[in-house]
């Protein structure tokens, strides 16, 4: 079997999917008859019909609504927001029932939020945000980011088949940058397990989603030096893996987080303070964290590679914190 | 009439196309001289320079790809207007 891109797992994903189980279905717009704005489902709409594959209306509350509906009569929805970025018109939907129905009636919410994520694509404001943020404390849900192709289609499988409403973080910039040859048996990448990266001794890298080819170009960069850098890729973002994290801080003692969310409230706030909790006796010098400024995502080309974090910044930091 | 002009991708992605052809025209050029080379030590450098050749293709491919998956990106964010 040949390679494929990371956007091809997801649609290898998702057709293995409606394929093994017919509760499975996608909704979203122009998922059907166009085949997704980014081309996932092409050719979904004519193998499925048009009763699995479901064109909506601009209406993000709406078909996520209605996702919630079938999966309380035992469907397992796949919701597909054309960009992460229109997923705020559906927050009440995903907070206040999706999130608490197990909760309040102790009943499962089987879906699935694919959210085509991130920057580094010239899309300006409303098309390059990352939301892990906005959803990060809610218990109820979960969330996952694949930086990997294996990730992206191991991690999808694990969230259809999961009882609990999943945010699935996709990076639009790695949909066809990366490529990889996939087994042909049917696996998945279980929900809650981060995965070391490569393994190092002199300071981890903690990070997730698009910055994990970040941090590998800036560990390849520090080697050199003879520096030796862990890298650790979450893959989970809700529930967290503790356990990978604090094991790989009391191993190296210096820690970088690494995201391309905005800083304030992000994921490695909380990863902060988790290991500042936990692992202060470990620690030989500050957790850096390495996030994009607080501001939305600027359309200038110049300006948004000013606001995602760069090689660069990754391999200053290390050398600042390799100096404790 | 008015004359459309192509997008600027557009018009990079011929230039790497035609670059593309004429770095295959040059690998095949070496390769089969390499082919009709008695010496060792000229097959050795038509060789290595039909290798060279090669590399900017791969190059040159890379390009394409990463100029495809911005396109489709644009694609998706305008819809293709």
């Amino acid at each position: 079997m040949g390679q494929i891109t990371y956007l091809e797992a997801i649609r290898e994903a998702l057709d293995e999917e409606m394929s093994r189980d017919p509760g499975v279905f996608i909704l979203g717009e122009d998922v059907g008859v166009y085949g997704g704005a980014f081309r996932v489902t092409e050719g979904f709409y004519e193998k499925y019909g048009e009763w699995r594959v479901l064109d909506t209306p601009l209406s993000e509350s709406g078909f996520t609504g209605a996702a919630i509906g079938a999966s309380l009569v035992g469907m397992r929805p796949v919701v597909e927001m054309q960009f992460a970025d229109f997923i705020s018109c559906a927050f009440d939907q995903l907070i206040n029932v999706a999130a608490k129905f197990h909760y309040r009636m102790g009943t499962a919410v089987p879906i699935v939020i694919r959210a085509p994520c991130g920057g580094n694509i010239h899309g300006g404001a409303f098309h390059s945000q990352c939301i892990e943020g906005y959803f990060f404390n809610v218990p109820g849900l979960k969330i996952v980011a694949p930086s990997t192709v294996y990730d992206a289609k191991g991690l999808l499988k694990a969230a259809i088949r999961d009882n609990d409403p999943v945010i699935y973080c996709e990076h639009k910039y790695l949909y066809r940058r990366i490529k990889d040859t996939l087994p042909e048996d049917d696996y998945i990448v279980p929900i809650g397990m981060a995965r070391i990266v490569q393994e190092g001794t002199d300071v981890s890298i903690i990070t997730y989603g698009a910055m994990v080819h970040t941090a590998i170009e800036a560990a390849n960069e520090v080697q050199a030096k003879g520096i030796s850098v862990e890298i650790v890729d979450l893959r989970t973002l809700l529930p967290l893996d503790k356990k990978t994290i604090f094991d790989s801080v009391r191993k190296t003692s210096k820690v970088i987080i690494l995201h391309e969310q905005t800083r304030t409230g992000g994921v490695g706030g909380e990863v902060s303070a988790l290991i500042a909790e936990y692992c202060f006796e470990y620690l030989d010098g500050p957790i850096i964290r390495i996030a994009a400024p607080d501001t939305p995502v600027p359309y200038s080309p110049l300006l948004e590679e000013h606001f995602i974090p760069q090689t660069k910044d990754v391999v200053n930091a290390i050398d600042k914190m390799i100096r404790y | 009439m008015e004359i459309k002009q192509p997008s600027e991708a557009v018009s990079i992605m011929n230039i790497l196309v035609e670059a593309i052809k004429k770095e295959q025209e040059s690998y095949d050029y070496y390769y089969n001289a390499s082919l009709k080379a008695t010496k060792p030590a000229t097959k050795k450098l038509l060789l290595d320079l039909a290798e060279w050749e090669k590399s900017h293709i791969e190059e040159l491919e890379h390009h394409v790809a990463e100029l495809k998956a911005q396109m489709e990106i644009d694609r998706a964010i305008t819809g293709g207007i």
